[in-house]
């Protein structure tokens, strides 16, 4: 039995499954980054679109996408994002809970409410640090 | 209790005649050269392209049938020979236009559709349910009709009266539900703004997550798009005829509003729907009365 047990253990298919995820752990974190900053691009924008998710272009234009089509005139424009929120953490916060830092605002507060998980909310800085 | 107008902690201690003069005024500024009876067609008025909303010729023929059949319903004999007229003095005529009314015996707010009902209760007739719109719908529609163009007359005299205008206008400035809005954050902060609508489904291509395939996700309390109406005028042309030829009373468009800001909505003819409409009804006051108004 012991003796089945090593086998499986130490056979090259179990060694191979084993060592796949400690090389992936020692990739430099800028290299996973790119590899992933793709599709977290296209995950936050599929948030901001989802009307039950982020609906943000039931308020927001975003100028510079093409693939956001909206007249919504209630919140600022959002483009050259990174640029007026250039520290990540309180474009995070803003979207977080934006009454915060702006006492009578209307925008929802997707973290505080939990309308949004933290990874949403976090795709969905992603996206808007490229708008 | 913060608000969008006035100072906070303020709110209760404003009478409903500075409230009002307070919101117009903060209204005016955000819609300059705008007055109260520009506002009355409602959202229309601010969506982008639109000018006016003439009565289609279906939904002429949608309001025609909704009046044949509310007048039909507002003549039909109570088992004691009695009518919906004799309830309503002057017939019923020209009366409309001072609903909602609070009602000291009670001290509850009466709006038409309850003073209907009232009619059904005194002559032993069955009431109808305010939610029923298949039977409330035409006969409210009808009964405002014989007050169409009447302006609205909305009293708040002696104590009970002010007690259920404050707590509709709590209602009103209350942030609800999920999505934390409040009535006056769109119709008085935001009044004249549009909310648009996502009309692309080419996200869902790149998506790598089943739940954002948008195109193919019907979200039951999606935002159509469409403007922000000021809260002042908006109370005067109900109940509306959707597209389609359904009927939306005031209360049913509570509803969606609440479910918009992810809030379990009071019943239709609840006290709280009932207050909020008595402060909604306020605010319009001066303004002509209208019966199914086209809407979305």
């Amino acid at each position: 039995m012991l003796s089945n047990i090593k086998k499986k253990i130490c056979s090259p298919h179990s060694v191979a499954t084993f060592l796949i995820p400690l090389w992936v752990a020692t990739i430099s974190p800028p290299l996973l980054a790119q590899a992933t900053a793709p599709a977290t691009i296209a995950k936050g924008r599929a948030i901001f679109l989802d009307e039950r998710k982020g609906n943000c272009a039931a308020c927001h234009k975003a100028p510079n996408d093409e693939a956001v089509k909206t007249q919504s005139k209630i919140g600022m424009p959002l483009e050259a994002v990174k640029a007026k929120y250039p520290d990540r953490a309180k474009l995070r916060d803003a979207i977080w809970d934006l009454s915060k830092t702006v006492p009578n605002t209307i925008m929802p507060p997707y973290g505080k409410n939990r309308i949004l998980s933290d990874d949403e909310i976090d795709a969905l800085v992603v996206y808007l640090e490229t708008i | 209790m913060a608000n969008h107008v006035h100072s906070q902690g303020a709110l209760s201690s404003l009478s409903p005649e500075q409230d009002r003069a307070a919101i117009i005024q903060a209204l005016q500024k955000r819609l300059s050269g705008t007055r109260p009876e520009d506002w009355i067609i409602g959202s229309t008025a601010f969506e982008p392209g639109v000018t006016a909303i003439p009565l289609s010729a279906a939904n002429a023929t949608n309001t025609a049938d909704i009046l044949a059949i509310g007048k039909k319903r507002w003549e039909q004999k109570f088992k004691n020979g009695k009518t919906f007229s004799n309830c309503f003095p002057n017939g019923g005529k020209r009366i409309a236009g001072t609903y909602p009314q609070f009602e000291p015996s009670t001290k509850q707010v009466m709006t038409i559709e309850t003073a209907l009902n009232r009619c059904l209760q005194l002559h032993g007739e069955t009431t109808i349910a305010p939610a029923n719109v298949s039977e409330m719908g035409p006969l409210a529609a009808y009964a405002r009709s014989l007050s169409e163009g009447q302006s609205l007359n909305i009293r708040v005299l002696g104590q009970g009266a002010r007690d259920r205008f404050d707590a509709g206008r709590r209602l009103f400035n209350a942030r609800i539900g999920q999505q934390n809005f409040a009535c006056a954050s769109c119709h008085v902060q935001h009044a004249g703004g549009v909310y648009g609508a996502n009309s692309t489904a080419e996200s869902t291509t790149e998506s790598t997550t089943a739940s954002t395939n948008v195109a193919a996700v019907k979200n039951p309390t999606a935002i159509a798009g469409g403007g922000l109406a000021p809260a002042v005028g908006q109370a005067v042309s109900w109940p509306r005829v959707e597209p389609g030829g359904g009927i939306r009373s005031l209360h049913a468009q509570f509803q969606r509003c609440f479910r918009r800001s992810g809030a379990e909505p009071f019943l239709e003819g609840s006290d709280e729907f009932n207050n909020l409409e008595y402060y909604l009804a306020y605010l319009s006051i001066g303004l002509p009365l209208r019966s199914l108004a086209t809407t979305r």
